[in-house]
């Protein structure tokens, strides 16, 4: 089939009215919790997650996803107006879009971080259409020792670009694998550390697991504190960016959007790093540098367009691969699997319907993204005076709720607080979940891949070695993984 | 801090430990034809050579005065214990109590803990939030909910 048939296929789908109305609620549940500080995007979609077992794949997938691209936009407008990040992704938009916003440029300084997101997301997208198929064709090629590689090579790339101490990020990686052990082994069907509990011979699910982790932690680590929600009092008005605006915007949305896209199919980087570095590029090749977090529209053009092409671009790995490239993809990656569909270079060819049909809506998700935020920044300035005493109940209702669902059972809602005391305990040791969940998604694969090569290699570990492809892929994780180690005793020496 | 570290370290080598005799058990073995045991032993002693590696750097920089302070200095914990021991509670009731009843208790509980505010608006605060999640989980995508000794929902 041509790219233009699957891509009318893709609307075909996207535009069921079933699959319309899950992608605007998507979208719209993504701007609120992006605007609302103390909620993101994985802890949502880990708390829906169990609700979309009862909806059709594609319309799950169209409404998580939205949860995720919807959260990138929602996330600036408390940046601007807060000087609170809605999201981590928007944390660098604080800087010059604040200031904007106490110079009375609140408007366009939304309405830059709007358009721009849009149309860095709408590139992204049109990047995705194209690559999709010669990803998957490549993808093709590979075989069991090829998947083991690549995903080692994920999991060393996100433990790299890990916020804290990269053993900390390893153990938590560890860790999780040794949680993917828990259950009845995938080719001897044989019980592996279950002591005997008939719950635990299908091993943990993810769904508790990353509600517990990244729903119910959060909240424990926010009732201990005190969230300031001050909104700033200034009109917003003239949402339009001026012409001059968009004469020094234009090269931080195109800089942003490739920078963005290009880390965002990177496993590991993800939107808040494509944010960071279009920022410091934006700077360094400024001719006044020196007025950057003084209000500059340019810090806020490049990062926001960064942060939207990044999260679009991430679908390109996860869909064409089947290797999440960060945590959210990695729990889009357990909804695909939880309801019967192989991520992968075979999904695009066995469910072209499905797989278009996700692209598609996302380009439609954008439009109504722009719809959502523009018109509706001066209702979404109300919702953020919700306050956090009134608001955390309801997300510790909607995780237990969750949980319990899954099997009818109070010992999910156990399971879901165990992960999530373990992980409000690992947030305050700065031990990063995202390692885990990566780890827990990939462990299964990971550890049949291994056997698989092992057995055709009659037990050589030479064969990711002797194979092209596996053979640069473990390499370049093993440069990575040698590179880091080599910098900490350069760092420790120069001390 | 740095004693919460340590003791962080400990339990990731007794963890490991245990992963390792465990994998033993369940055969590990030959590269050839790896037992189910294989990668869990694999992982178990990685994870246990990371931990001693981190104890030990956590102890050099211990032993040079860094990494003090305690680790809920300045923060409200009795707050993440009250939600803590609410939501076990529940999850022990909810069986028995039924969803309306347990979950009524427990939202009245959650709305309360940052101030006393009047029964006035925790009350119908509680009854709202009940409602819409009865409506969206059992009304619209038919969750069964336990009923109870009372025997509703």
């Amino acid at each position: 089939m041509e790219l233009a048939q699957y891509i009318l296929l893709g609307f075909q789908s996207a535009l069921q009215p079933e699959n319309l109305a899950y992608c605007f609620l998507g979208v719209l549940l993504g701007t609120l919790i992006g605007i609302l500080p103390g909620i993101g995007p994985v802890a949502t979609i880990s708390i829906l997650l169990p609700i979309t077992f009862k909806i059709t794949p594609i319309a799950a997938i169209i409404m998580l996803a939205g949860i995720y691209y919807g959260a990138q936009y929602g996330g600036s407008t408390t940046s601007i107006l807060l000087n609170i990040p809605g999201e981590a992704t928007t944390v660098i938009t604080c800087l010059d879009g604040y200031q904007m916003a106490r110079k009375g440029r609140a408007g366009p300084a939304l309405g830059m971080a709007a358009m721009g997101s849009f149309i860095a997301g709408t590139l992204s997208l049109l990047g995705l259409t194209f690559l999709a198929t010669p990803f998957t064709d490549f993808a093709i090629r590979f075989g069991a020792p090829e998947y083991f590689s690549l995903m080692i090579l994920a999991l060393v790339i996100l433990t790299y670009l890990a916020h804290g101490s990269m053993i900390k990020a390893l153990i938590m990686a560890l860790f999780g694998l040794t949680l993917t052990a828990v259950g009845t082994d995938n080719i001897t069907g044989t019980l592996r550390f279950t002591f005997g509990i008939l719950h635990l011979s299908d091993g943990f699910d993810l769904v508790p697991l990353v509600m517990g982790l990244f729903g119910i932690s959060e909240v424990l680590m926010n009732v201990e504190q005190t969230i300031s929600q001050e909104v700033l009092k200034t009109r917003i008005k003239n949402l339009l960016p001026t012409a001059q605006d968009w004469m020094r915007a234009k090269g931080p949305i195109l800089r942003g959007t490739a920078i963005g896209f290009f880390l965002g199919v990177l496993p590991g980087a993800g939107p808040v790093i494509s944010s960071f570095v279009s920022y410091s590029v934006e700077k360094r090749i400024s001719r006044y540098p020196e007025k950057f977090g003084t209000g500059m529209i340019e810090g806020v053009a490049g990062p926001e367009s960064a942060n939207n092409a990044s999260a679009q671009g991430a679908f390109i790995p996860l869909l064409t691969l089947g290797i999440p490239p960060n945590v959210t993809m990695a729990i889009l990656f357990g909804a695909l699997m939880i309801h019967g569909l192989q991520p992968g270079p075979l999904l695009m060819k066995d469910h072209p319907d499905f797989f278009w049909g996700v692209v598609v809506s996302m380009y439609l998700g954008n439009v109504m993204l722009v719809f959502l935020n523009l018109p509706l920044i001066p209702l979404w300035v109300k919702m953020l005076r919700v306050p956090y005493p009134v608001l955390f109940p309801m997300i510790v209702l909607f995780c237990l709720v969750g949980a319990f669902s899954l099997n009818n059972s109070a010992n999910d809602i156990l399971v879901m607080l165990g992960f999530g005391v373990l992980g409000y305990l690992m947030r305050k040791l700065k031990y990063e979940g995202a390692p885990l969940v990566m780890a827990f998604v990939l462990g299964p694969l990971l550890d049949l891949n291994l056997r698989r090569s092992l057995i055709v290699s009659d037990g050589s570990f030479l064969i990711f070695f002797t194979r092209p492809i596996s053979a640069v892929i473990l390499t370049s994780a093993l440069v990575i993984l040698g590179l880091s180690i080599l910098s900490k005793f350069r760092r420790r020496s120069q001390k | 801090m740095r004693r919460a570290e340590q003791i962080a370290c400990l339990f990731w080598i007794l963890l490991s430990i245990s992963v390792c005799t465990g994998a033993i058990g369940l055969k590990l073995g030959t590269p050839s034809d790896p037992g189910p045991g294989f990668l869990p032993f694999g992982t178990g002693a990685l994870l246990g050579i990371l931990a001693l590696v981190h104890l030990l750097k956590v102890s050099v920089a211990a032993s040079r005065g860094e990494g003090g302070g305690f680790l809920w200095q300045g923060v409200n914990w009795q707050r993440t214990l009250a939600v803590v021991l609410a939501v076990l509670v529940y999850a022990l009731l909810l069986p028995h109590l039924g969803y309306l009843i347990a979950t009524f208790i427990l939202m009245v509980v959650l709305f309360s803990l940052y101030d006393r505010k009047k029964w006035g608006i925790v009350v119908p605060a509680s009854l709202f939030v009940i409602g819409i999640t009865y409506l969206v989980f059992h009304v619209w995508l038919k969750v069964q909910f336990p009923p109870g000794f009372l025997r509703i929902g």
